[in-house]
């Protein structure tokens, strides 16, 4: 490691991996991971696709990391290559999926996989809770690609709008309007569950 | 007041805190005097909260444990197999001019065999009899001068038209 005392820097982190030092790299990773992870598991859906996602996105930063110049931070840099790992990836299903998605539908395993935050015993209103989850869901998956990437890392990822705008290598005012945009398209599909939610 | 149209625009940012101090102010006075507008906030607000609530499973240390295995593992496959790849294309590169060099002969055999076959197609064929090469000899000759009478006369014709139409001029 470059510096000779206390905790080494991201730059010199980078700088280790640039020579092939692989600690390095394994110190870098685990910085990252858990917020990549995030990131790949809100787009993706489930453990298992997350973390190949997150292996490849890894891989990929190992790789080509001799082309990071650090106009940005790693970790912004680091997020891109998550992002597009799960596009690619979603892709790649998506195209899989046109064979096998009569097979599947119907089992309610999705439904399985959903997180509902418990809000009664009452059985009405977390049949309710359940549906609005899943409503989310699969607005979210409907909502345009840009959308949809702002809409998971802002709010299901908490990444402020100038990182969005960094990891997505666009203007902060468009990220801006892809979010309202995405705001009101949901809350369109959803105002059925929101008003019997009770807000 | 805000209308409800450019209130619309800005509820977002109003439960984002990206307004301004007097924005904040506008959008809050408008929404206490408009029930429509309030509910849309609402709704945004439940959407939006439940979004931020959707938790991100913890995998656990078992999780992280085989990630990093198989990251480990996919990672030296990667930078093993360019090793392996660049082997090939030595051997693609060794025989590459061999290739080049036997295209290029045989272009170059069949652009002069063409040439001379259609100028001296008696040259290239095995002669049946002596007889025969004499008389097909004879005969391009023949021809060859016919052609060559006919170009003439050509050039003959054209000096006579362009004669006379000088002198029509």
């Amino acid at each position: 490691m470059s510096p000779e005392f206390g905790a080494p820097t991201e730059l010199s982190l980078i700088e280790d991996v640039k020579s092939g030092r692989r600690a390095s790299f394994d110190i870098l990773v685990a910085l990252y991971q858990h917020k990549g992870f995030g990131i790949a598991y809100n787009l993706v859906g489930n453990i298992e696709d997350a973390k190949d996602v997150l292996q490849e996105a890894c891989i990929k930063m190992y790789l080509n990391i001799k082309a990071f110049e650090g106009r940005a931070k790693l970790s912004t840099w680091f997020y891109r290559i998550v992002v597009n790992c799960a596009l690619d990836f979603l892709r790649m299903r998506k195209r899989a999926n046109r064979v096998w998605v009569e097979a599947d539908s119907g089992n309610g395993d999705k439904q399985a996989n959903l997180e509902v935050p418990d809000v009664s015993f009452d059985p009405a209103r977390l049949r309710l809770a359940k549906e609005f989850a899943q409503k989310l869901e699969e607005g979210v998956s409907a909502l345009s690609r840009m959308q949809r990437l702002c809409f998971v890392l802002r709010h299901e990822n908490s990444l402020d709008i100038r990182e969005i705008a960094q990891t997505l290598k666009c203007r902060p005012a468009t990220v801006k309007v892809h979010l309202f945009r995405a705001a009101e398209n949901l809350r369109r599909l959803l105002s059925r569950y929101v008003d019997v939610e009770g807000g | 007041m805000l209308k409800c149209l450019m209130m619309k625009r800005k509820l977002y940012d109003y439960l984002d805190d990206s307004l301004t101090q007097a924005d904040k102010l506008k959008a809050q006075r408008h929404l206490e005097g408009c029930p429509g507008c309030r509910e849309r906030l609402n709704q945004l607000k439940a959407v939006l909260n439940r979004a931020h609530s959707k938790n991100v499973p913890d995998p656990g240390e078992e999780f992280w444990h085989d990630f990093k295995t198989g990251l480990d593992k996919k990672l030296n496959d990667k930078l093993v197999s360019p090793l392996e790849l660049r082997r090939r294309p030595r051997l693609a590169l060794s025989l590459k001019p061999a290739f080049a060099y036997a295209a290029v002969a045989i272009f170059f055999i069949a652009v002069f065999g063409s040439l001379h076959k259609s100028n001296l197609p008696v040259a290239f064929r095995l002669a049946q009899n002596d007889d025969e090469l004499v008389e097909e000899t004879i005969e391009l000759d023949e021809l060859e001068g016919q052609a060559a009478l006919n170009h003439s006369e050509d050039a003959y014709l054209e000096e006579i038209d362009l004669l006379f139409e000088i002198e029509q001029a």
